[in-house]
């Protein structure tokens, strides 16, 4: 069980990264509530 | 916290146990992906089926399409609640469709609203949220750009199919979509409009 956890929980953490910098960029999810996104996402110039 | 976000940080912290070095701000940004996905997820699902049970999924498709194109790029309100989302969204996709499949527009009137959706996008695009700001100077002129770009691709497509239901249904998707970006929308629902902005001068001063 813990051969395949850890290969999972880096697929789940890869994807996870790709939502949150999308996210950060556009707004990929059209209709619905926003969760409050980390400062570390925020864009600047 | 709402349920999502529950659900984010246990998964978060079965991460956190299992991959070792991940920093803090990763971890944080790991969290706010998965929250993002669950809360959204299973709502649109729910949209989904219902819109196949009720044998409207080509039109629901269309309006789906053309209401996320333009918001991808010029965001917009949100719900603030997780149990105001799901029956907001479908009060909007169900008004889109009634309106779109009841009321044939002529090509004056789709003229007339994609020159307001225009407008408010060259004015207000992209609205941010407190949630989701968008502080870079540079990644509004883009989404304030590719907003208009999309208005006017949706007008093309509208006429295309004018005199159809799935004509209008773009241009009230489009319209509805617009709206959502106005500051009195926001200030009607009590939200803060242009949150980034905010952090911008406050970067300045």
């Amino acid at each position: 069980m813990k051969r395949f956890l850890k290969p999972l929980m880096l697929l789940i953490s890869t994807l996870a990264l790709f939502i949150a910098s999308t996210s950060s960029m556009a707004c990929i999810f059209w209709m619905f509530r926003e969760p409050k996104m980390p400062e570390s996402l925020i864009k600047m110039d | 916290m709402e349920f999502p976000e529950k659900i984010s940080a246990k998964i978060t912290t079965a991460i956190a146990s299992n991959v070792e070095d991940l920093p803090e701000q990763k971890l944080a940004e790991i969290d706010y992906g998965i929250a993002v996905f669950i809360a959204n997820s299973y709502k649109m699902l729910i949209i989904f089926i219902l819109a196949i049970l009720l044998n409207v999924f080509e039109y629901f498709l269309i309006a789906f399409v053309s209401f996320g194109m333009l918001r991808t790029f010029a965001s917009g309100l949100h719900a603030k609640r997780e149990w105001t989302c799901l029956p907001a969204s479908i009060l909007l996709f169900s008004g889109i469709l009634y309106f779109g499949m009841t009321i044939k527009l002529n090509i004056y009137i789709s003229s007339t609203i994609f020159t307001l959706c225009f407008m408010a996008a060259l004015r207000y695009a992209p609205a941010d949220t407190e949630e989701r700001p968008i502080a870079s100077g540079k990644l509004r002129r883009k989404l304030k750009i590719m907003s208009c770009i999309t208005v006017l691709i949706l007008y093309a497509a509208s006429l295309h199919s004018l005199g159809t239901p799935a004509s209008s249904i773009i241009v009230f998707a489009a319209l509805i979509e617009s709206a959502l970006i106005l500051p009195v929308t926001y200030k009607l629902t009590g939200n803060i409009f242009g949150a980034g902005l905010e952090i911008n001068k406050k970067k300045e001063v």
